[in-house]
């Protein structure tokens, strides 16, 4: 503590005392020489009148006597005194009786100051009577030494001045004594003794024990350091105490396996341990501030504040999430969040724990559990889980599924000769080869050994398109089976039998199923491998026919097996106004087999654009030979059936153009029969390509209206000519039917789009009559003809022309 | 001479006529100091003495009121001089005083005589430069004390007439330089007629004294002639003598 006399309190209160007591000091004497001043004007007029009166009657007494001596030792008697340095007695009759004078003194500075100060009257005339007189009074004057008078005066008032200066300094310094002695020494004492209590651990004793107010002060803080260094000292163990145990919580924090985040209500991290920046690869003090959803995969802010919310106090609330550090790296945690409320302030704890090992434990236990180690497809019990939910879901949907075992066909040939290795390659090769042709929906296991089993889901509403689809999938799987497998440098062939089993056509369980299935399989190995077998011997039967007919299909249009016959389309006058070309395949051993049995079969094998594109071919060439030999006046057109799959051909618009200007056919002789649905799911490039159809004449017509969606929007848009109301609407027609409403609507709805609207199926005359009731006034249908060989039909339109005209 | 008488009718007639109305109204103020025989003031300030008896006579004489008042001589000779009193009786003839004094005709004389105790040997006092030999004073400011300091002729002053006489009965002053009768009448006064003497100066005349009147107060000139006609008559009169006969 440097020393610093001027700011000592004694100094500034001598100062203050200085100050003060010469500023008093200084009014009181100005205002005693002013008081002095009066008093000394005062006393000294006093004094010089006194002065004159004691002189009075002697100078009276000499100027009547007109006694110059007497005057003269008057006026000599009155300058010596002090003050006056000159007398004069002039008598009644004006002449100066006597006059005494003496040099003045010389006025020193302190005069002149004076003599401004000390102003009064220096020249003193007083008449004098005297008695019966006869010229008047005589005067005695007497002038006053100012400068001595106000010499003396400024004397005294300088010396009071001095002395009270002097008395000031000396009470000034006394106090400043006093004070120093009895308060800032004291003062001085006690903060060192202070600053010493605060240093030093030690009690030091007070310094100072007198009974007065500095006493009392060191006394009450002496008392009150105890109490307080007693309170400190039991503070500072709990502090340390705290500390340990801070330290401590703060070790376990920081050394805990589990990333820490401390969060705010809205999810904001305001403390993280350790672990919690090591796994998000981040310093810890950047990650104060931040989201604590920035660094989540699945949850984002809003979530994770919404999910905090809802946690309880003392409640807690476990999810899993996966976290992603600064680094990309993505890693799932298992988190425990904790409401804890501190410093009036809810937090949200989160433990966040990597699991990525549990993860991977967890799923090689999945895999484990439930797929093939080897090849990683489902193993039983997953596939059997699977099985359980498709029958469950398959029940309630009405919808079949299928179930395919499989059996590698002399796969333990092949293991035993060239060993495990090869063996559980081509298993992992065949398994590649079944996920890669099967749909997603599907699911494929391997029950051990060579046994694959797959699990067809929705593969259609009835049994037979679940058996033609089953089918198909079948014959994928053998088909891919026949490549040969090139396993450590050897070719290896290993064809696959199939057994399938379809559910749920009647009320079994899995076990049943795959059992079916096996049975299934048995019977195909029996019957010589590399094949499949249903194991329902009708389904068995479906798929075989379905199968022949494929496989007929491939060799139809090379045999040339495929006709086209002409159903004749009347009027109400019954004359024929046109035809629609039917396809018909002439089976060498099945004879005849209408399109109904193997168009789905064609679309599913894409053979549906070839034998379109043979059924348009063929039926321009028919027209053109009519064309040739001639058509009625009466004939408009033919119509032929368009599968949506043709129709959407890159090149069908060229392709049928140039059959027409080969044949030399104008295109309004020509009418193309689409369906609904093909414009429904391709209504653009449609409409562009009946448009540019349409530019040559050829009319369009909707087949099967009222079947499909029936959108009123096409109507308007494309570029309709005819509008054909499908049989399920015609046959059984009656007037004031509900059918018949619907039919009234159709009929209306093409009358006002300028339509031609023909009915199908018409095979009564009721039903003609209903038609034509409604307004509909075209009809194809076996009461005017069934669909007959174009010779036939001919003949028809020949009859149907004569008869007209008759 | 016609002229003269002329005058001096006139002066008797403006006497007979506009004098008593002057003197109705306001009497004539004269100032005399104490000097004894000649003036002499008590202590009640009433005067008398010969020439108060004559210079009365005399105005009353030629019908004129008067009345007496005493003051400082040098008071008195300034009032003179300035005119503020009307007169002074009784003064010598000076030439410092001829410029502001009317004097009238003599009034009665003085003789400087030297007062010693019976005594004192004077046999060698015969002029006034004798006073040289002996111890002399003299009443200070007085006419023979000025007449001693002119002629240097060393002596003391003093204050009054009966110091003086004091002085050379019971002091060793042998000679008090004064005037003849004052002494005497003083010398009568106090008892000490048997214990001095007189003795005349050979080379000292006589003195005589005026009624001195101020050259400045308005009327003096007719006044001094009304009172030198009164002092005639008186003169004439035997009244005079009658005066001094009463005092010697």
């Amino acid at each position: 503590m440097k020393f610093n006399f001027r700011h000592r309190i004694a100094f500034k209160q001598a100062v203050i005392v200085l100050t003060v007591s010469l500023l008093l000091g200084l009014i009181s004497t100005c205002v005693q020489i002013y008081l002095d001043l009066k008093q000394e004007r005062s006393n000294f007029t006093a004094g010089i009148e006194q002065t004159i009166a004691l002189h009075c009657d002697a100078a009276i007494e000499a100027v009547y006597n007109l006694d110059p001596k007497q005057a003269e030792s008057i006026t000599t008697v009155l300058t010596t005194t002090s003050e006056i340095y000159h007398a004069q007695l002039i008598d009644d009759f004006g002449d100066t009786l006597a006059e005494s004078s003496r040099q003045k003194v010389q006025p020193s500075s302190l005069a002149v100051v004076g003599s401004n100060l000390f102003r009064f009257k220096s020249h003193i005339e007083t008449p004098l009577n005297i008695k019966e007189s006869k010229s008047g009074s005589a005067t005695l004057i007497i002038d006053l030494d100012t400068a001595l008078i106000a010499g003396n005066f400024v004397r005294r008032t300088f010396n009071s001045m001095a002395l009270g200066l002097l008395y000031n300094i000396a009470l000034a310094s006394i106090f400043l004594l006093l004070f120093y002695r009895y308060l800032s020494q004291p003062i001085l004492n006690i903060a060192h003794w202070v600053d010493q209590l605060g240093k030093s651990d030690n009690v030091v004793a007070p310094p100072y024990d007198q009974r007065d107010e500095l006493g009392d002060l060191v006394s009450s803080f002496d008392r009150l350091w105890h109490e307080r260094k007693q309170m400190t000292d039991q503070l500072n163990e709990t502090i340390q105490d705290l500390s340990k145990s801070e330290h401590f919580s703060r070790s376990l924090m920081e050394n805990a396996g589990d990333a820490m985040f401390l969060c705010q209500s809205d999810g904001t991290i305001v403390q993280v341990n350790n672990q919690a920046a090591q796994s998000l690869a981040i310093d810890s003090t950047e990650l104060l501030g931040k989201p604590l959803a920035h660094f989540s995969k699945n949850h984002t802010n809003s979530e994770l504040e919404a999910l905090f919310s809802s946690i309880g106090e003392k409640q807690v609330s476990t999810l899993e999430d996966v976290q992603i550090n600064t680094q990309g790296k993505h890693f799932p945690i298992e988190a425990r969040c904790i409401r804890m409320h501190l410093q009036n302030e809810d937090y949200i704890l989160i433990l966040a724990r990597d699991i990525s090992v549990r993860k991977e434990a967890e799923q090689q236990i999945f895999e484990l559990a439930f797929f093939d180690t080897l090849t990683g497809l489902a193993n039983r019990r997953l596939f059997i889980d699977h099985l359980n939910s498709a029958i469950k879901q398959h029940q309630e949907s009405q919808n079949f599924g299928a179930v395919l075992y499989l059996d590698l066909d002399r796969f333990k040939t092949i293991n035993d000769s060239l060993g495990h290795g090869i063996g559980d390659a081509i298993l992992c090769e065949v398994a590649k080869r079944l996920t890669q042709i099967l749909p997603d929906t599907s699911t494929c296991a391997r029950f051990g050994g060579d046994e694959f089993v797959v699990l067809l889901t929705e593969t259609g509403k009835s049994a037979e398109l679940c058996a033609e689809s089953t089918t198909t999938t079948a014959l994928k799987i053998l088909e891919q089976m026949t490549t040969p497998f090139n396993i450590a440098g050897h070719q290896l062939y290993c064809s696959t039998s199939i057994g399938i089993a379809v559910f749920p056509d009647q009320p079994n369980n899995s076990l049943d199923i795959l059992r079916h299935a096996d049975t299934a399989l048995y019977r195909v190995k029996a019957q010589g491998r590399k094949n499949f077998q249903f194991f329902d011997p009708e389904m068995q039967s479906t798929a075989q026919e379905r199968l022949e007919l494929e496989k007929g299909l491939h060799q139809a249009l090379k045999n040339n097996e495929f006709e086209l016959w002409y159903q004749p389309q009347v009027e109400s006058n019954d004359q024929i106004v046109g035809a629609e070309a039917l396809l018909r395949w002439r089976h060498p051993e099945k004879g005849i087999i209408l399109p109904g049995s193997f168009i789905s079969i064609a679309e599913e094998s894409g053979q549906i654009v070839e034998i379109g594109n043979w059924v348009l071919k063929r039926a321009i060439a028919q027209l053109s030979d009519w064309h040739k030999q001639g058509l009625p006046e009466t004939f408009k057109r033919l119509a032929i059936n368009i599968s949506p799959l043709q129709f959407m051909q890159v090149d069908f618009v060229d392709r049928l153009l140039e059959m027409l200007n080969e044949k030399g056919i104008p295109g309004q002789l020509v009418e193309l029969e689409i369906t609904e649905n093909m414009l429904l799911n391709n209504f653009d490039i449609a409409s562009n390509k009946m448009k540019l159809l349409k530019q040559r004449g050829i009319s369009f017509a909707i087949d099967d209206f009222g079947t499909g969606y029936s959108s009123l929007r096409y109507l308007h848009y494309l570029p309709l000519d005819i509008l054909k109301i499908d049989r399920s609407f015609v046959t059984g027609l009656r007037p004031s039917s509900e059918l018949a409403a619907i039919v009234e609507v159709i009929i209306a709805t093409a009358d006002r789009l300028n339509l031609t609207v023909i009915g199908e199926g018409v095979e009564t005359l009721s039903e003609r009559s209903a038609l034509m009731e409604l307004g509909c006034h075209c009809f194809q249908g076996y009461l005017f003809s069934k669909p007959v060989i174009p010779e036939v039909f001919y003949d028809k339109l020949q009859e149907s022309t004569q008869s007209s005209l008759i | 001479m016609f002229s003269s008488i002329l005058k001096r009718s006139v002066v008797i007639l403006f006497i007979a006529f506009i004098g008593p109305a002057v003197a109705d109204e306001k009497p004539i103020e004269i100032f005399a100091i104490d000097y004894p025989p000649y003036t002499i003031v008590d202590e009640q300030n009433n005067l008398s003495g010969v020439d108060i008896e004559v210079v009365k006579a005399a105005f009353t004489k030629v019908g004129i009121e008067v009345k007496f008042s005493t003051a400082p001589f040098e008071r008195i000779n300034k009032n003179l001089k300035h005119g503020y009193i009307a007169g002074f009786t009784s003064c010598a003839r000076r030439p410092a005083r001829e410029a502001y004094i009317l004097f009238s005709d003599k009034v009665s004389e003085a003789n400087q005589v030297a007062l010693m105790a019976v005594d004192t040997d004077d046999s060698k006092l015969t002029k006034l430069a004798d006073l040289s030999h002996y111890k002399v004073n003299a009443v200070e400011a007085w006419a023979m004390q000025k007449e001693l300091e002119s002629k240097d002729i060393p002596h003391s002053k003093i204050q009054d007439i009966d110091s003086g006489i004091r002085s050379v009965v019971f002091r060793d002053i042998e000679v008090f330089y004064i005037g003849e009768l004052t002494a005497l009448y003083r010398v009568h006064q106090l008892g000490l007629q048997d214990k001095i003497k007189t003795k005349r100066l050979a080379d000292k005349e006589s003195v005589n004294f005026y009624l001195c009147l101020s050259k400045a107060y308005p009327g003096n000139t007719q006044l001094l002639e009304q009172f030198n006609t009164g002092l005639e008559r008186i003169k004439a009169s035997g009244e005079l003598d009658a005066i001094y006969a009463s005092y010697f």
